[in-house]
């Protein structure tokens, strides 16, 4: 949105400065010539009031002649600029340079046969810099009512061209400034504008990444964007309470299913009492009653883990993995894996005692239940820049990269490992746990085989 | 044993009872609060030995009972509840509960536990007498600190493991007591594969005693002490 409203305030801008810029740097051109002219006007003027009173005389010595002349040769030393004064016949009466003669044709010749005509020539056209034009002014020497000669100034342009490009180089530079403020004003102007989205956006983000509470405030911004945040909002809502439906839904159910199968399992029990002892369908069916009863309690605890506000504290991971393990050492030694930790104790990061525990209990039964006997299971801390990780890997047969994949879904279990107990949920309600106080949880394969899960922790306060 | 169920759930209280009564104890069913709390008011009866409460029931909050049932009695509460969350436990503890068991529980599990408390109760209630009492039982007498036993006088020779097995059973006589109770106290080990050890030693006991009348077996449970009609 931003790249897409800066430029086009910014062309948007550009075009209203050349369309002010273009007019300006022709009047400025303008006027140097207009100045130039008329400075030139006067002078002809001036030559043509001393030429009126030369007598016609191709020979000889004339006073007044001769002051004409030195006067234009002057005039031609200081500006450079050819001056003639010359007869109806083109002869010249004085001229500087000396040689100088009116060219057959061209701008020099029509400005001379206006000025006959007993009027000033007409305005030179505009010479651009880029040009190399000259600027021709011719005015009549009139005697007794009749012209009698012409006065040709031939001013070169070089001067007035530079002059010409300074202006233009001082109003683009002047444009060049504006179109920098121009430039800010826009990248202001598109934040303010965009200011409502982005605050959209980052409460989108929360709200995906779990942070349900995250709504906007409906009042800055424009009237579209103010309704916008509004829906948002009302979706927010509607969003939250779907979420929180289902986990009541899930509660509730597996609170509510507890009455009755706590009454069959007691009837399961009758009846096997009724029966000869080591009856074979009657154990297998307690132990169903039994699995039923641990995918309830998962499904709650998951349901409790998702509505659980997490109590982030700055906790030892070190010292509560090495307890965890201990605690499991237990049960490892019976199913004859070796259980080990390693890695620093001591590393401290935000995460919930309580939540990371459970997160840690399910991952390290998770890795037991999976390990033959023989083997051995490592948890490591280990910290890694903005993370302290703790990772379980054991040496089970381990999962194919699709299975990899799909570990952690609800109730999903390997296809291969449909028999060994459990809910399908623990790996779920890790996920959870951790996902509450902004860790993660990642599954790898472990070399030479079986399954590496990296629980990582927030060494920053996530909330901060 | 009396026991005092507190459960307004009929079916799973009829199953409980059932359950209860197979394993000799005497259960007496309360569906409310109210009912549960007349129930306990001192009577001619035998005092109950556990209180078993829910926690959802109909007229008043199980909480409430639990602290009514300790101001009035210091019999064992235990709760049995279908609430499973941490809090829920540690606030029934709290309130004066002796334990705390979550619905859909395991029955021996839950007879483990109500043995628990009332062997808690007894051992505290009468610390002193219990170390000298020497167990009368009609004929029998059992000496608990000498390890001696009697019958009608004649002493009878007994293994350790024999004498600790009748010990047991003679501590609740009429209380069924399960098989993997019996194995976990007198042999200390939860391994349930001990083959016939248990029927051995009973067998032997019972010809000892040349009382093969004493020990009952009750079948798919367990065995007990018949209380000898005075």
């Amino acid at each position: 949105m931003r790249t897409r409203l800066l430029p086009l305030l910014i062309v948007l801008m550009a075009s209203v400065l050349l369309a002010l810029g273009f007019p300006l740097a022709v009047s400025v051109a303008a006027a140097q010539q207009q100045s130039v002219v008329i400075d030139r006007i006067d002078d002809t003027a001036r030559f043509a009031a001393l030429a009126q009173f030369v007598t016609v005389q191709t020979s000889g010595t004339d006073e007044r002649r001769r002051t004409l002349q030195a006067e234009l040769e002057t005039y031609d030393a200081v500006y450079g600029i050819r001056a003639g004064v010359f007869h109806r016949d083109d002869t010249a009466m004085a001229a500087a340079p000396a040689a100088w003669r009116l060219p057959a044709e061209g701008e020099g010749r029509e400005a001379f046969n206006e000025a006959l005509l007993g009027r000033r020539s007409h305005d030179p056209p505009q010479v651009w810099p880029w040009q190399k034009g000259r600027i021709v002014v011719a005015s009549p020497v009139v005697r007794d009512g009749d012209v009698v000669a012409v006065v040709v100034l031939d001013s070169p342009t070089e001067e007035m061209r530079a002059r010409t490009l300074r202006g233009w180089l001082l109003i683009a530079a002047g444009e060049a400034v504006a179109l920098l403020v121009a430039v800010g004003a826009a990248i202001r102007l598109t934040g303010w504008v965009l200011l409502p989205v982005r605050t959209l956006d980052a409460a989108t983000h929360d709200i995906a990444s779990g942070r349900m509470r995250s709504r906007v405030a409906a009042s800055g911004g424009p009237p579209e964007l103010r309704r916008l945040a509004r829906s948002f909002n009302e979706m927010a809502d509607n969003v939250e309470d779907v979420l929180e439906q289902q986990r009541a839904f899930v509660a509730d159910a597996s609170h509510q299913l507890r009455n009755p199968l706590a009454a069959l399992l007691l009837r399961i029990e009758l009846l096997a009492l009724e029966l000869p002892e080591g009856n074979e369908e009657i154990a297998s069916v307690r132990t169903e009653g039994k699995r039923l009863g641990t995918v309830l309690d998962d499904l709650l605890d998951l349901a409790l883990a998702e509505h659980a506000e997490p109590d982030l504290q700055l906790t030892d991971i070190g010292a509560l993995t090495a307890e965890r393990v201990a605690s499991w050492r237990a049960v490892a030694e019976e199913d004859g894996v070796r259980l080990l930790a390693d890695g620093a104790a001591a590393l401290t990061a935000w995460a919930d005692p309580i939540a990371l525990s459970s997160a840690l209990d399910a991952v390290i039964d998770n890795a037991l239940k999976f390990t033959p006997a023989g083997e051995e299971v490592r948890v490591t801390v280990v910290s890694a820049a903005d993370w302290v990780t703790v990772q379980v890997a054991d040496h089970g047969p381990g999962l194919t990269p699709q299975e990899v994949e799909r570990i952690g879904d609800r109730f999903w279990r390997s296809a291969q490992h449909q028999n060994i107990k459990g809910s399908g949920l623990g790996l779920s309600i890790s996920r959870t746990l951790l996902a509450a106080g902004g860790g993660t949880i990642a599954y790898a394969p472990n070399e030479p085989h079986g399954l590496r899960v990296t629980l990582s922790v927030p060494r920053d306060d996530p909330h901060a | 044993m009396r026991l005092l169920l507190v459960e307004d759930d009929n079916h799973v209280a009829a199953a409980l009872s059932a359950i209860l009564a197979r394993h000799g104890f005497q259960v007496v069913h309360a569906r409310s609060g109210e009912e549960a709390l007349q129930a306990l008011l001192p009577a001619d009866t035998e005092p109950f030995g556990v209180v078993l409460l829910d926690l959802g029931l109909p007229d008043q909050d199980g909480y409430e009972v639990c602290g009514k049932i300790r101001k009035r009695t210091a019999t064992p509460v235990i709760m049995v509840t279908a609430r499973a969350d941490v809090r829920s436990r540690i606030h029934g503890l709290n309130l004066g509960a002796d334990d705390y068991v979550v619905k859909p529980y395991d029955t021996g599990e839950l007879l483990a536990r109500i043995h628990a408390v009332s062997r808690r109760k007894a051992s505290g209630e009468d610390t002193a007498p219990l170390p000298a009492a020497a167990l009368r039982l009609g004929a029998v007498s059992i000496e608990l600190p000498t390890r001696r036993v009697s019958v009608d006088g004649e002493e009878i020779q007994l293994t350790r493991k024999e004498f600790d097995l009748l010990a047991l059973l003679a501590q609740r006589p009429g209380v069924v007591f399960r098989r993997e109770q019996i194995i976990s106290e007198v042999w200390r080990t939860s391994w349930e594969g001990t083959g016939r050890t248990l029927e051995v030693h009973v067998a032997s006991l019972r010809s000892k005693l040349r009382l093969p009348a004493l020990i009952e077996t009750v079948r798919g449970v367990g065995y007990r002490l018949v209380a000898p009609s005075v």
